[in-house]
């Protein structure tokens, strides 16, 4: 699968949110998108996922154009995976999970595979939510929330996973933890995944290919060396940076502000 | 785990419908004994057996007369009941409100303030009764939508929707109350009764108003169940899962329109059944669709033939018909209370 786009435009109301955005993204690629708040990250994955309409351009999927799939056939190529989930009506997590197969099962089948229910068993135990099946989906943390998230995705099983900062609310061992199977999913199956994080250290880490917006445009992308850099970040995100090296990986700590 | 979890939440499902049963069938033959005229056993098979066999011989019979009285009755409340049980569920899935029901939401007294209209104006249609249902039908959906634009305009919250519900209700309710007395004072027809609705009066020829849209409601329900669990996490979720939440919307509030407007025409205003149904079935089975939309119908009828028969008790006992709505107000606002209450606590 793969994704083009071309000179994007969106906006919200009358207030333009993304402008000029050309991409080109291949099956199989490990993307980080990183920018200040309200740079339009999450803009730009709904976007992709054909949840926002753009004013100009358009988001090509293996060459056709992402509004011209079909809603049912596009949730089994790509998922949003989006961090809100209301909760408002009482539901328990395994209720969510069992959701996430919907793409691909008969609208009107009523049965549960056991296969699914053992892939279940499997996902919750990655990422340890075993113990909270049971519990309503509103008196779980925000951390665990978070990894039930990531599992129901990874339920879904789509090509392209589109994930809104996922490492928001995670203690240090499950931001690695869920990096960790973000690019091991990506590796071992060939799925392609568009990241957004606030976490440059994590950026630094784990980043392949990194795309930096900036007021709703692309300021740079490439690698870790070409945009992790010490005054574009100073620049965009307006704090002073330290690079530093680790595993030969460039990384960059914060200092304090300008 | 997982499965353990999963067969656990079926076998509760099989459990809770087979406990349905019983209670509907125990409730509907015992109802069929109690009422101002006491029938005995015997007397009650042989004039089932008549009817199921088609011997209309004793017809002439005035306890036959009487058993018919009752059963219709009897199949009047339960079905009212299933069909605001559904009603109740699926509006609270299009909230996305626990505290949503038709006549918190004041589609009840806005659906029974067009029928009221349309009768001062149109004595005739009471005879054209789908004609009649088809108003009420308008009548709820006005009602909706004027409740859900009140509330959007005071933040949107859960509590802000139930209060310009009770807002547009009371008004609505007014109204009602207002044209219905000019009707009766006009065409000299007792028709006050639909304010606090009652299953006395229904005639057998009606009750098919009541079962097939209910029926019908339930079948249409579980062929979107999966967008209506979809749906519960929101929008964007549901959109992301390939289900175009608006679909979902039309399709629950069409369905939720419907059954509140047959109540309201044909045996009036029952409130609250259908905020305590969708929370009673949750309770049992929790809230995946699947389960809940077989549920809260038969949890619905048992409610209301349950709160029928002690209507038909007090009614006995004191000599006076009361209307069935007032029971089941009296049973459903400490529930509303009580979901307040710990809505506003958390
Ligand atoms: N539904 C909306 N209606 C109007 N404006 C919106 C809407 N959603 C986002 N915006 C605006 O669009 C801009 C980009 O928002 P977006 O959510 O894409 O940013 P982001 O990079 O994801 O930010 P964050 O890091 O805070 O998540 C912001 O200025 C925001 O205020
Ligand atoms: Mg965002």
């Amino acid at each position: 699968m793969m994704i083009k786009i071309e000179d994007l435009e969106v906006w919200y109301d009358s207030i333009p949110v993304l402008r000029d955005v050309r991409l080109e993204i291949n099956r199989g690629d490990f993307i980080l998108i990183i920018g200040p708040n309200g740079s339009g990250k999450t803009t730009l994955l709904k976007t992709i996922a054909n949840l926002v309409k753009p004013k100009k351009g358009a988001v090509y999927i293996d060459g056709k154009e992402s509004n011209r799939y079909s809603p049912r056939s596009l949730s089994k190529i790509l998922s949003y995976i989006d961090p809100h989930l209301s909760r408002e009506m009482p539901t328990t997590v395994l209720e969510l999970l069992m959701t996430a197969r919907y793409p691909r099962e008969d609208l009107f089948k009523i049965k549960v595979d056991k296969e699914f229910i053992n892939k279940i068993n499997e996902i919750a135990k990655t990422l340890r939510i075993e113990d909270l099946l049971e519990r309503r989906l509103d008196q779980v943390s925000s951390g665990e929330l978070q990894r039930i998230i990531i599992a129901r995705a990874l339920l879904q099983d789509p090509e392209i996973f589109l994930v809104d900062e996922p490492t928001a609310f995670l203690d240090l061992k499950y931001r690695f933890e869920i990096m960790d199977l973000l690019k091991k999913i990506n590796r071992e199956y060939m799925k392609t995944m568009i990241v957004t994080t606030h976490d440059l250290i994590l950026a630094g880490l784990y980043g392949e290919k990194i795309i930096l917006l900036y007021k709703g445009m692309i300021r740079a992308a490439g690698d870790v060396e070409k945009v992790l850099k010490k005054d574009l970040v100073k620049e965009v995100y307006e704090i002073d940076v330290e690079e530093i090296y680790v595993n030969n990986r460039k990384i960059l700590i914060p200092i304090n502000m300008k | 785990m997982a499965e353990k979890i999963y067969y656990k939440g079926v076998k509760r499902f099989v459990f809770s419908l087979m406990i349905l049963m019983i209670l509907s069938i125990t409730l509907f033959i015992s109802s069929l004994f109690i009422g101002s005229s006491s029938i005995n056993l015997y007397k009650i098979i042989h004039m089932l057996s008549n009817i199921f066999l088609n011997k209309n011989s004793s017809y002439n019979d005035p306890m036959m007369n009487i058993l018919d009285l009752r059963i219709s009755r009897g199949i009047a409340a339960y079905f009212t009941g299933s069909a605001l049980g559904l009603a109740g569920l699926l509006i609270q899935t299009v909230t996305r409100n626990p505290l949503a029901d038709p006549y918190i939401l004041g589609l009840s007294t806005s659906s029974l303030a067009f029928v009221s209209l349309s009768i001062l104006l149109f004595p005739d249609i009471m005879i054209f009764r789908w004609n009649l249902v088809l108003i009420a039908f308008l009548g709820a959906l006005t009602g909706f939508f004027i409740t859900i634009g009140l509330s959007k305009l005071a933040g949107g919250s859960s509590v802000a929707i139930v209060l310009s519900g009770i807002a547009v209700g009371s008004f609505f309710g007014g109204v009602s109350h207002l044209l219905l007395y000019l009707v009766q004072a006009r065409y000299n027809i007792y028709i006050m009764y639909l304010l606090t609705g009652t299953a006395q009066t229904v005639l057998w020829r009606e009750l098919p108003y009541l079962i097939y849209p209910s029926i019908a409601g339930v079948i249409i329900s579980l062929l979107i169940y999966k967008m209506l669990n979809a749906y519960l996490y929101g929008d964007i979720y549901s959109r992301q899962l390939g289900f175009p939440p608006g679909v979902t919307r039309t399709i629950s509030l069409v369905i939720t329109s419907l059954l509140t407007a047959v109540t309201i025409s044909i045996v009036g205003i029952i409130g609250f059944i259908g905020l305590a149904s969708p929370h009673i079935t949750r309770f049992l089975v929790g809230n995946d669709h699947r389960f809940t939309i077989v549920l809260s119908p038969l949890v619905g009828g048992v409610l209301t033939l349950f709160s029928d028969i002690s209507v038909r008790i007090i009614s006995y006992a004191y000599g006076a018909e009361l209307p069935l709505g007032v029971i089941t107000m009296m049973i459903g606002s400490p529930f509303l209370a009580f979901l307040i209450i710990k809505r506003l606590r958390e």
